[in-house]
Order: C-alpha cells, then sequence, then structure tokens
C-alpha cells in the first residue's frame, strides 16, 4: 500500500496528497452490542452477545463487554455472522456467454464487468471473500488487496493448468496450435502438456500472484473436447503441479468428476477436490479418513438446480454439453449425501457465472439446505467457518495473511453481516437483500440500512 | 484512498434504483419544476418540465405535464434548480489510472476493473460522456454501450498512434517498443511507415474505435520525445487521416508546436488536443479551416506553473511543464481573441485526479464566459463526438442538449452555473442528480 502510494503521487501532478488520510490516528473501535452471534461454525447462535471491532479485526465476543470510546452499534437482536465466502468463482468470465466469449470482449473488457460484478453480486450482497478457482484474476486481487479496488477478498488460482483437449482448453475447434486461443493468451488458461509445462506454468502464475494452483484433472460439463469420463492430466502432471505448489507453500485444486481422477490427485497430495459428483463410497470413505488434509468443494446450484434437467441448462451450452451436464445432476444428489453421511470436510463455491447466474451466487448454500437436505447451520459452515480455513492453506501466498476470516471470534478480520431474523433457522433469508442490513469488509461499512 | 472508497459505497447504494430494462413497457421520468439550460442558450428558461421515456426527452413545456403513476414512472421535483445536459470529457485516458509505470505493473483486466471505478467517479460528477483519447478502452466502451456495465458513454480512440519514440511509445528503454506491454494489449500503436498506420487505423476501427489519434508531437511526462520533436512524418498523418476518412470518421492529433500542428493540418488533419505552444498564425489558420483546439487549463495553467513540486519530474520533465505553462496562457488569449472553435477536455484521468476534471472548467473563467464554458462541455464536444460519423455508437439521439429527441443525459444542479460554473465543480455538494439515457444514476435530492 506504502509504496504504491508513493508511486501514484510520483507520477500525478497532484500538489496535495489525497491519499494520506486516517493513516497516522489511533484505530477506532465499533462495538455490536445485543447481537446473536453465528462464529462460522457452531450449530447454534450465541444470543445476546457483543463483538468488539477495532481498526479491520475483532478484539473481542462476550457479553456486556464495555468499550469507553468505541461507537455503538445496537444490534437489536439481529443475527450476526461473519461474511460470506464463495470457494469456487470465475469473475474473469463474466461476459454473456462465459468462456464461449472470450472472443467477443478483451480482457480489458473482462475485467470492467468483473469490477462490476465484484461490487453488485458479491460485496454487496455480502460475500466478503472469494476464492477464484481459474480465471486470470490475479492483477484484480492484488488491486483490491492494496485497497484500489472495491470488492470482497479475493483469493485467486491465476490461470488454470489444462492439457488439451481439457477443461481449461477454450479453443476453437479450428486452431492449429496451443496457446494460440485468446483465453490462454492472456493467461486465463495455461495449456499443459507433460511435467515440464507444469512446472513452468505454476511458476509463472505464482511469479503474477496466483495464491494456489488449479488443475483440470478431468472431463468437464461447460467445455467442448472433454468427456466427463476422460482423465485429463496425468498422474506425473499432477504431481509436479502438487511439488512446485508445496515449494511455494500453497496448495492444489483439482477439478474432477469421478474416482479415477479423484483417486490420482489423493495419492499426488491435492488438498481442494472441486465437483467430483460422480465418485464411489470408496472414495468417500477414504477422504473421510483424510480429515482436513484435504477438502470436498461442492457446487450444489450448477449441479442440482441447473444440471437437474436437460432444458434447464444455459442456452449457449451444445447438445453434448447438456447431456453430460444431466450426467452430473444426478450424481450429484448421490455424492453430496455420500459426503455428509461419511462427515468428509467441506466448502461450497456457486461457480455461477455470466450475467444470468452470477447474481444469483447465495442460491448455491439455500440450494444445500432445500435441495439436498443440509442442515442449515452446516451449508452456512460450508461458506464461512470451513471456507476460512481452505483460504489459509494459501499460507505463504496468503494475501491476507494477518487475521482468520470467515469467523467471528479475537484475531478475525472484522467482516461481518447483520441480518433482520436467523438464517440458521430459516436460511432463504439470506436471499432478501432487505433483511441484509449491515455488510461490513476489512472494518469498513459498505451496506448499512438499519 | 479510504474517503474514496466510502464515497464510492454510497454511490453502490443508489444503484438498485437504476429504471427497469427497457423489454417491457416504456418507463418515464419527470423532472418537474426546474430552471432548463438546453446546452446552447445564453440563458436558462424558467419553470420547466422535462418528460423522459425510455432513453429520450420525449416532451419538454412550461406546463405541468401529465403522466401516469405507475411503477414505470418517476417523478423528481426540481425544487427551482438547473437541469441541463451531462458533462462531457473530451480528454482522458481510462485504462492508465494510476498512472503509466504502475499500470506497467498491472495486466489489462486489472486496468479495466480500475477503469470501471475511474468511470464511477466521473459519473457522480456528472460526466455522463467521456472521449478516451489513447488506450485500449475498445471493450469497455462496448460493454457499456450495450447496457452491460454502468457507467458513461465512452468514445474511444483505442491505442494512439505514433512513430517510435512518440508520446505513445511508453516502453520501457530496454525493451524493443514494437514489443512493449502496452503495444501487446493496444494501448498503444507504435508505428513506422504510411503502411503501419492505416493496418494500426483499420485495426482500432474494426474493434469498436470511434475516432483515431495520432501523436506527431512531443509529450511532457514521456521520456524519448522533445516537446519540440515531430514524430510522425506528414505521409503516416494522411494515411492516418485518409484511412479513418475511408470510415467516415476523424483524427485528432496529440501536437504542442507550429511544426506538428501545421504538418497535421497539411495532412488534412482538423483536430488539435493541446497545442500550448503554437504562434498567432497558426491560431488564425485554425479559424480559417475550422479546426478545432481541445486546450487542458487546469493542467497547463495550474499543474505546470510549479512542475518541480511533481515528484518524480525529471528535469527534463520540468523544463517541458514550465514551456508548456508559459505557453498556456497567450494561446487562450489568441483562441478567444479570434474566436476559434475549441471544447473542453481536462486530461485528469488518473484516479485522484479525476474529480478534479471540472476544476478545468473554472480555470477556464480566465478567458471565456461562463456560458461559453458550459457549451465548451456539452453541446460544443457532442458537435465533435457526432464526427464520428457511422462508427458513432449513440446514433439514436443527440448528445449535449436537452431537446426533444436527444439523449436524456441531464444532471440537476444546485445554483445557477450560467452565472458562474463554480457551482458544477463542487459537485459533491451541487450535483443533486444524475441520468444517463434516462436512467437515474445519482439522486442525493
Amino acid at each position: 500500500m506504502k509504496t504504491i502510494s508513493k508511486t501514484i503521487l510520483s507520477v500525478c501532478a497532484l500538489l496535495f496528497a489525497l491519499t494520506a488520510t486516517a493513516q497516522d490516528e489511533a484505530p477506532s473501535q465499533t462495538l455490536f452490542a445485543n447481537v446473536n452471534v453465528f462464529d462460522g461454525f457452531a450449530d447454534e447462535l450465541s444470543m445476546n452477545t457483543d463483538v468488539l471491532i477495532e481498526g479491520n479485526h475483532i478484539i473481542e465476543v462476550g457479553q456486556n463487554i464495555s468499550a469507553s470510546g468505541a461507537t455503538v452499534i445496537d444490534g437489536g437482536g439481529r443475527t450476526l455472522t461473519p461474511g460470506l465466502i464463495d470457494m469456487h468463482t470465475h469473475l474473469t468470465f463474466e461476459t454473456p456467454a462465459g468462456t464461449e466469449g472470450f472472443n467477443q470482449y478483451d480482457f480489458g473488457g473482462a475485467g470492467a464487468m468483473a469490477a462490476q460484478a465484484l461490487r453488485d453480486n458479491l460485496l454487496m450482497k455480502g460475500i466478503t471473500s472469494a476464492r477464484e478457482l481459474a480465471g486470470n484474476s490475479r492483477g484484480i486481487a492484488k488491486l483490491i488487496q492494496e485497497g484500489y479496488l472495491i470488492g470482497p477478498r479475493l483469493y485467486t488460482s491465476g490461470g488454470v493448468l489444462s492439457p488439451t483437449g481439457g477443461h481449461g482448453d477454450w479453443g476453437g475447434p479450428t486452431d492449429t496450435a496451443r496457446n494460440l486461443d485468446y483465453g490462454a493468451m492472456v493467461e486465463q488458461s495455461y495449456i499443459i502438456e507433460g511435467r515440464d509445462s507444469v512446472i513452468e506454468s505454476s511458476r509463472r502464475n505464482f511469479r503474477n500472484g496466483a495464491h494456489f494452483t488449479k488443475i483440470m484433472a478431468g472431463g468437464g460439463v461447460a467445455s467442448r473436447y472433454d468427456p466427463l469420463e476422460i482423465y485429463a492430466a496425468t498422474q506425473e502432471e499432477v504431481e509436479a503441479a502438487v511439488e512446485i505448489a508445496n515449494d511455494y507453500g500453497t496448495y492444489v485444486a483439482i477439478h474432477a468428476y469421478h474416482d479415477g481422477s479423484y483417486e490420482r490427485s489423493l495419492d499426488a497430495g491435492v488438498r481442494s477436490f472441486e465437483h467430483g459428483f460422480l465418485v464411489s463410497e470408496k472414495t468417500v470413505r477414504r477422504m473421510a479418513r483424510m480429515d482436513q488434509d484435504i477438502v470436498w468443494s461442492f457446487q450444489c446450484f450448477m449441479s442440482v438446480a441447473t444440471f437437474g434437467a436437460y432444458d434447464a441448462m444455459p442456452d449457449f451450452f451444445t447438445h453434448e454439453q447438456k447431456l453430460k451436464g444431466v450426467a452430473v445432476g444426478k450424481g450429484a444428489r448421490n455424492a453430496a449425501a455420500m459426503m455428509l453421511e461419511h462427515d468428509v470436510f467441506m466448502i461450497g463455491g456457486s461457480d455461477m457465472f455470466t450475467p444470468a447466474f452470477g447474481p444469483r451466487m447465495k442460491e448455491d448454500i439455500t440450494c444445500r439446505t432445500n435441495m439436498v437436505g443440509y442442515p442449515a447451520p452446516h451449508a452456512l459452515k460450508m461458506s464461512t467457518g470451513n471456507a476460512g480455513i481452505v483460504l489459509k492453506w494459501s499460507n505463504v501466498l496468503d494475501p491476507y495473511p494477518t487475521y482468520d476470516i470467515g469467523t467471528i471470534r479475537p484475531d478475525a478480520f472484522a467482516d461481518i453481516l447483520l441480518w433482520d431474523g436467523n438464517p440458521l433457522e430459516n436460511i432463504d433469508l439470506i436471499l432478501d437483500e432487505s433483511k441484509l442490513h449491515l455488510v461490513m469488509k476489512d472494518g469498513k461499512v459498505y451496506k448499512d440500512i438499519m | 484512498m479510504i474517503h474514496r472508497i466510502a464515497a464510492l459505497a454510497i454511490v453502490l447504494l443508489l444503484a438498485p434504483i437504476m429504471a427497469p430494462a427497457q423489454d417491457g413497457p416504456p418507463s418515464y421520468v419527470l423532472i418537474t419544476n426546474i430552471n432548463l439550460w438546453d446546452g446552447t442558450s445564453d440563458v436558462l428558461a424558467p419553470g420547466m418540465n422535462v418528460l423522459v421515456e425510455n432513453n429520450l426527452v420525449k416532451q419538454i413545456s412550461t406546463e405541468p405535464i401529465a403522466v401516469n403513476r405507475s411503477a414505470n414512472t418517476m417523478i423528481i421535483d426540481g425544487g427551482g434548480r438547473t437541469l441541463m445536459p451531462g458533462l462531457i470529457e473530451m480528454h482522458t485516458h481510462l485504462m492508465f489510472q494510476f498512472g503509466v509505470p504502475v499500470s506497467r505493473t498491472y495486466d489489462h483486466a486489472a486496468m479495466g476493473a480500475a477503469a470501471y471505478e475511474g468511470m464511477q467517479t466521473y459519473m457522480e460528477m456528472g460526466y455522463t460522456t467521456l472521449r478516451d483519447v489513447g488506450g485500449n478502452s475498445l471493450s469497455i466502451a462496448r460493454a457499456l454501450a450495450e447496457g452491460r456495465i454502468r457507467g458513461p458513454r465512452v468514445y474511444s480512440s483505442g491505442g494512439p498512434i505514433a512513430g517510435i519514440s512518440g508520446h505513445s511509445d511508453l516502453g520501457l528503454l530496454t525493451v524493443d517498443p514494437y514489443e512493449s506491454v502496452f503495444q501487446k494489449r493496444g494501448d498503444s500503436n507504435v508505428v513506422t511507415g504510411p503502411d503501419e498506420v492505416t493496418a494500426a487505423v483499420r485495426t482500432i476501427l474494426r474493434q469498436g474505435g470511434t475516432h483515431i489519434k495520432v501523436m506527431p508531437g512531443g509529450g511532457v511526462a514521456s521520456n524519448f520525445d522533445p516537446l519540440e520533436a515531430t514524430t510522425m512524418t506528414e505521409e503516416e498523418l494522411r494515411a492516418a487521416v485518409d484511412a479513418a476518412a475511408d470510415f467516415g470518421t476523424y483524427v485528432c492529433a496529440h501536437a504542442y508546436t507550429d511544426e506538428s500542428v501545421n504538418r497535421f493540418f497539411d495532412a488534412g488533419g482538423r483536430c488539435i488536443e493541446h497545442g500550448f505552444l503554437i504562434s498567432e498564425k497558426t491560431v488564425k489558420r485554425m479559424k480559417k479551416i475550422d479546426a478545432v483546439l481541445s486546450l487542458q487549463t487546469y493542467a497547463g495553467y495550474e499543474t505546470f506553473k510549479e512542475p518541480e513540486k511533481i515528484p518524480g519530474f525529471s528535469a527534463e520533465n520540468i523544463r517541458k511543464g514550465l514551456q508548456v505553462n508559459a505557453g498556456t496562457d497567450q494561446v487562450l488569449r489568441w483562441i478567444a481573441e479570434h474566436d476559434v472553435d475549441t471544447f473542453a477536455g481536462a486530461d485528469l484521468w488518473i484516479t485522484d485526479m479525476i474529480p478534479l476534471t471540472a476544476q478545468d472548467m473554472v480555470v477556464r473563467k480566465r478567458w471565456f464566459t461562463d456560458v461559453e464554458i458550459l457549451k465548451q462541455n456539452t453541446s460544443n464536444a457532442a458537435r465533435w463526438l457526432a464526427k464520428s460519423g457511422p462508427k458513432n455508437p449513440y446514433k439514436e439521439g443527440t448528445l449535449g442538449v436537452i431537446e426533444v429527441g436527444a439523449y436524456a443525459d441531464m444532471i440537476l444542479v444546485e445554483g445557477n452555473p450560467l452565472e458562474d460554473v463554480s457551482v458544477v465543480a463542487d459537485y459533491k455538494n451541487n450535483i443533486k442528480v444524475v441520468i444517463k439515457g434516462g436512467k437515474i444514476f445519482k439522486n442525493a435530492l
């Protein structure tokens, strides 16, 4: 922040500094009094509680906290929760046709559309952190982290590693060489072939600001050349991705659906497992035994609701893509039940982008309760407490290393929501923006309709 | 920075008030009880009412206008304030929000995201149309025209065209000018020879450019071009003017000196940016050939008064800044005296400087009347935007005026800017409502 501020001043012709305010004052305190707290983990609210903020983080949670000099916000019995975390976003794919639209707008246009989505679809709706699971939002994430762009905390994989013909190969059918499609040119993806290119792409990604690695280890729905059943990445390629991620102190997330690619990735040391809607109970048991060494990342809305029926799928899908969607929709309910039954450590991420789905991200959370029967506290934990734990797996590359995220306790960032009502009893409440009375991120208020 | 974010957060809250999309029944905005400045007259028309249907002005009347009080109709009581056309800024560079050196360290998407934020600031200030005269904001301009993102109307030139070492050669000393990061993402077009100029012009227009920017003269804040240098040949300039004319649009030129300005005129160009160092003879030529001069009064007259106070400016940058400052006052006197066509372009496009844009109007009072200044920021600017011809993305109505059939781009101002334009510059207190295309962006009533 400091370095950038100086650079800005050296560039512009300002004769006075607009930026040098509020830096030297003592951190101000804010007391949320008389609130019922969901801490991101517990099944029940902690009633009649106070939460004390100093600067950008929480310093005390308890009953009848006295803090002279603090600004007091009387919660009036509202529910206080951590800011929501969406663990599977694609913010640089906001064109009307998603990745099919890469050739319709250039990367600068994609950035402006991302900026609006970051505000409208995430921050202003209470999603104060997001994990970008493919897409070159490295520069955008850095601008947010440095305070120059309004948006949620953004942890990004940067460009996704994908083999030719894999889920991150967004080239046209007539492209004759790899990395010639516009998505690859602007590093939305890296087309990888073999260990060496995995190493090079991983390092390029980390050099320019990625916080972890995402690799396409299996086939996908919304892509052209990859049946769901394929493996896509070799064992060696996945291992290379893990090796380099470990060298940078961070972790690997995979896109995969079936036992084969999940098994390979578990063997290789991958930690975050996206989708997995076609896995067997045997694999689920193995994942459960690994406790919090790994996590299952569930996309409820896109799998169960959207991929539930052929006709419900996006218009821009091809016939083959829609058939794959139907298969995923069937498997998803089954996988979701097994994962819960065996108590696999889990998070949720919407995977919802484009103007059609982006504004509805929070429906991924309610889907867990309404469509597959997860208890509401569990559904919320997947987007708060558990999610915050996984964000911290970026470790050395964590852009927000100072405090915890996704929980309400001392030494957690002041990412706080106030709700008129109790979402643990009525999860649909989170979709009603008039019930979201306050949004605070990093101690700053972005919405206040109390 | 903290204050800036807080201010923008307030704008965010207003976003949901935006009028509904135009698929359904027509939407109406009725503004009653206002004093109207239509963008061209010398006086206010008191006690007027203006009705907007969808994105255009439908009716203007001294009599009350009857509307159905349905969900599709919004009525705003102007309370005797001034309603005038949305402001037009004719010289910005959206893709360089943190200045050139910092822009070099971010990718195109990050700079696009930053541009989005800058555009929201312009809107809050009442600037409903911008002309980007250098930088690849072409896809952003398209997304705006399609209504996919909020912000002003943007007319973009794409990357400016110049020879090696010209003002748009923004690469590092050790990098081939054709390989700079700016060249690669279309923020600049370094060219050699008329054929490359033609190709660059056609590529820009293919990607949605509305006009072309060339840089035949040197610049202040760039490193390879003394102000006195001329970095495009007449042949290259003519290639740009001809290729643009083939698409029915025009070329504007970054130029300071008699040499570079006259060479551009000889090549058929008519729109000059800067021109701070030209002679009275050249000013007279401008009048004769009906050329236009866009002068940056705040930057030239105020900022460059003491360029040594600009952190990071080298001795050479300071020398060039003082040179520009010395020329500003004289050139503006001649422009006013000979009644040369001019419009406003503040050139204050870095994030923290955008809020100073309207100060350019205040500085202009030294040479122009308040009404002249207002026209330079509305109707006269729009006259040149319309010269984009078939490439103009906004052909449905007129801009820069409030008349029946014009785009409903309007601001409601506390006070009378015809008596003192300073009221517009104090946008936080005085710009109460901002409407673009019939959609309410800001309502601080």
